[in-house]
């Protein structure tokens, strides 16, 4: 079963944006400056820098302690990854792929959504991008294209809200979880489009909730995933009251901030409860997680095999090589290593035997 | 696409992607700067791709969980091509130049440039064995290519046919033989368990074109010869070697002959009554007890009307044929007097001329080869004219010497740690190859190292005979 109604169309839009940069550009010469492929998958959950307003004073946080709740409950995963395919003169060569994950009574399902292969150079990444945005996420505005090191970041991006998108308009009383937090900068394309995908889950009960692996949010010089211990797992500590921003007109947080430990174990995280809802609404959510998923190291098990299953393994990426290779003559080679020239053995990376594509492609 | 990865130890190491779905057995030829290696594929393994493990594993955690892939660019079929890479590791057997098939294989080819490609069946075929007005059909290759080897190649040589058990080893025993008889070939086979006596009948029983060839010789039905015959060498050897006749007992025995031969002509008779009256009593009874057993064997006879020659025999195969030697239902002990007589008379035979050579096949020679015919057999009988070809499905039966003097050998399915560790022995090869290929040989099918194929190892499906064999397994509860 898809999870997305709209999937054809969905896909479509995806498959016309990778055929229309790759056809431009037939019998390049693609470097890739990887000499691990298994180094070159990224999943991002990285958020815009915030601070606490923790004084001495309110220091004395309270942990707010969690029962599970056996409600049945939809418990929704979504995890998106890119990885760097190579380079050319003119652009980056790069691939998407989603996941959805639910589980219902127990049982998992997963929807997989891509390898997509999107080649960017200066000239089209511009189009690219507003088409991607347009299409996917329905953002008429334009917005300058990132940087060529982050574009592939960037496409990935809107990439994960349109299928946030669609979870949020598909499912029904469902607790969807996020990877990162839910704190936009407020010039991204995808700024409105959150507020949208937000509004859109509350209408249809669900409750959407970031999960952050890792964080930036500190207390003096303690990152606040150390403000928790298993001792009172599970439980989970409030922030929002705390928390603004380093410049709170430019980044916005959709999401009541908490530190939770939804289970023993050595994991903290950052968890974001969208913001519209009320603390009691949100605190249903977190019971249900608890009650209707699978909780391994305090990591909802939806969210974990939405990453598992999103990651590009280091075969997967030869073989994207592969077909890029055989489709669009594109001659993939390694770029040398320049500080292995420079540096020798003492130039800071591991010395491998020769990666394997160098063989294949 | 096939790319050399590695060259180690005389191993080749290629890698292909997509699989070109070879197989262990197959030839390639990695052609680079106008000359090629010949690489025989003796293993295939899956390449080492990096992250296969975390592919598996992923997939594995998928498996309870209802999984869809929404893949439009159908890059899946991509990205199992390349988790099913797959690694042949190759032998090295020699150099295709214009001046032709060399054993050079002291250069290496570019990893960036050489090409490289499968050989067909045929075209190894042709290379490894040139047309011949001698060809030996045996069977065919896996893909249905004829194979034959030249009666040349086994001429004049030692030759192994070893497998497990009803692994198909006395089919092509009885190929091998027949195709040498369609040359012309005289071959004499000891035949342990009378598999061969009906090699002159189809299977439905009537006459085949071998009829008039095969002599079959039944020790004391058919076959029985004179005493005087057999002479005083080959009856002392016997009486040494088969009834360990002490030597002061084998003097007098000689001395009884010797006066005996004087006056007329040794039968059995005259040899008893000479023995009996012997003054040394211990001597006496440690002869007649030796003489009876000869007796007894029924081998020898004093009636002229039932007496035989091996050279008879000879002259009633005049363009090829086999004898016969049917040693079932013989005892241990005269199994190993009829073979020491035969092949006491085949040296004189050939030491004589009176034969130009013969082909001799021996099925589990260790039930009845004396160990001093072992090494005589690949030193002396070879020089004379004893061609053997030996047949066994143990092969730590066979000493060591006669695998590293074989010339050919037909290894048919083994899966024993030890009988694989034996044969390797073999100097034909290298422990690599008949390790790996000889344990995955389905049956009747065989490996074939040596001269027959010009050093070129070859697997064979070994065709069928239309001849009465005799050697399949009786069942008690039918052959279900």
């Amino acid at each position: 079963m898809q999870v997305l109604e709209n999937t054809m169309q969905f896909h479509d839009e995806l498959m016309k944006l990778s055929q229309d940069s790759l056809s431009g550009v037939r019998n390049c010469r693609v470097v890739s400056d990887k000499t691990d492929p298994s180094d070159m998958s990224v999943s991002h959950d990285n958020e815009p820098w915030m601070e606490l307003n923790l004084s001495r004073e309110n220091a004395a946080i309270k942990s707010i302690p969690i029962q599970s709740d056996p409600t049945e409950t939809t418990i929704v995963g979504i995890d998106t990854t890119n990885v760097d395919l190579g380079e050319t003169n003119e652009g980056g060569l790069f691939a998407l792929r989603g996941t959805v994950v639910w589980a219902q009574n127990h049982h998992y399902n997963l929807t997989r959504y891509g390898p997509f292969i999107v080649f960017a150079t200066e000239k089209n990444k511009q189009v690219l991008y507003n088409t991607l945005a347009a299409n996917l996420l329905s953002i008429r505005q334009t917005y300058r294209a990132p940087d060529r090191p982050y574009v592939s970041n960037a496409f990935r991006a809107i990439f994960e809200r349109a299928l946030q998108r669609n979870v949020c308009g598909k499912f029904r009383n469902a607790v969807i979880l996020w990877d990162g937090s839910l704190t936009v900068w407020t010039n991204d394309p995808t700024y409105y489009a959150t507020q949208r995908i937000l509004r859109d889950a509350r209408e249809n009960g669900n409750t959407v909730m970031g999960l952050s692996k890792k964080t930036q949010l500190y207390v003096g010089d303690r990152c606040i995933t150390d403000l928790i211990d298993d001792g009172c797992s599970p439980c989970m500590i409030p922030l929002s009251f705390v928390t603004k921003s380093g410049d709170e007109e430019a980044v916005r947080s959709f999401g009541r901030v908490y530190v939770t430990k939804l289970a023993a174990g050595s994991c903290t995280f950052r968890f974001d409860i969208d913001r519209e809802l009320t603390e009691e609404q949100g605190l249903i959510g977190v019971r249900r997680l608890i009650g209707n998923d699978l909780i391994i190291e305090n990591y909802p098990e939806t969210l974990r095999l939405a990453h598992i299953f999103s990651r590009f393994t280091a075969t997967e990426v030869i073989g994207l090589q592969r077909y890029v290779s055989e489709y669009y003559s594109f001659r993939i080679s390694k770029r040398p290593d320049v500080r292995h020239i420079i540096f020798g053995p003492f130039g800071g990376r591991q010395i491998m035997e020769g990666p394997a594509y160098d063989a294949v492609v | 696409m096939m790319r050399l990865y590695k060259i180690e130890n005389g191993t080749l190491q290629i890698l292909s992607c997509p699989p070109e779905g070879l197989r262990r057995g197959d030839y390639l030829l990695v052609e680079d700067g106008g000359k090629a290696l010949i690489a025989h594929i003796i293993d295939v393994a899956f390449a080492n791709v990096p992250g296969i493990m975390e592919d598996l594993l992923r997939d594995l955690s998928g498996l309870d969980i209802d999984a869809e892939d929404v893949d439009p660019l159908n890059l899946k079929s991509y990205l199992n091509q390349v988790r099913d890479a797959q690694l042949y590791i190759c032998k090295v057997r020699g150099t295709l130049s214009q001046e032709g098939l060399s054993s050079d294989v002291s250069w290496i080819p570019s990893r960036c440039t050489a090409k490289i490609a499968k050989i067909s069946d045929e075209k190894i075929l042709k290379m490894v064995s040139p047309d011949d007005s001698m060809a030996i059909g045996l069977g065919f290759t896996r893909s249905g290519a004829e194979i034959a080897i030249s009666a040349h190649s086994i001429d004049g040589k030692l030759n192994i046919i070893t497998g497990k058990k009803e692994s198909g080893k006395s089919n092509f025993s009885k190929l091998l033989m027949l195709g040498l008889i369609d040359h012309g070939g005289k071959c004499i086979v000891f035949d342990v368990n009378g598999e061969y006596t009906k090699l002159g009948f189809n299977k439905d029983g009537t006459q085949n074109k071998y009829y008039e060839k095969v002599v079959v010789l039944t020790p004391g039905r058919n076959f029985q010869t004179a005493i005087s015959y057999v002479g005083i060498r080959v009856v002392l050897n016997i009486l040494r070697t088969v009834f360990d006749l002490p030597e002061t007992s084998a003097w007098e025995f000689r001395r009884i002959w010797e006066s005996l031969d004087k006056k007329s002509v040794p039968t059995l008779q005259s040899l008893k009554q000479a023995i009996e009256s012997t003054q040394n009593e211990f001597i006496k009874d440690a002869l007649i007890r030796r003489f009876d057993g000869l007796i007894n064997s029924s081998l020898f006879t004093d009636d002229p009307k039932l007496t035989t020659t091996l050279e008879d025999q000879f002259k009633s195969i005049p363009k090829g044929g086999t004898l016969v030697i049917n040693l079932r239902e013989l005892p241990q002990v005269y199994k190993r007097l009829v073979v020491e007589f035969v092949l006491s008379k085949l040296t004189g035979l050939l030491e004589r001329w009176t034969l130009r050579g013969v082909f001799l096949f021996a099925e589990e020679a260790h039930l009845y080869l004396n160990d001093t015919y072992w090494e005589d057999i690949v030193t002396r009988m070879r020089h004379l004219g004893i061609f053997t070809t030996f047949i066994t499905n143990q092969p730590d039966s066979i000493k060591q010497a006669i695998y590293r003097q074989a010339d050919n050998a037909f290894l048919f399915n083994f899966t024993n740690e030890n009988d694989l560790e034996t044969v390797s022995k073999s100097s034909k090869i290298d422990v690599e190859t008949v390790k790996i290929l000889a344990r995955e040989l389905p049956p009747h099918h065989c490996l074939i190292l040596g001269k027959a194929t010009s050093d070129y190892p070859m697997v064979v499906k070994i065709k069928a005979l239309n001849v009465s064999t005799l050697g399949e397994t009786r069942f008690f509860f039918g052959n279900n």
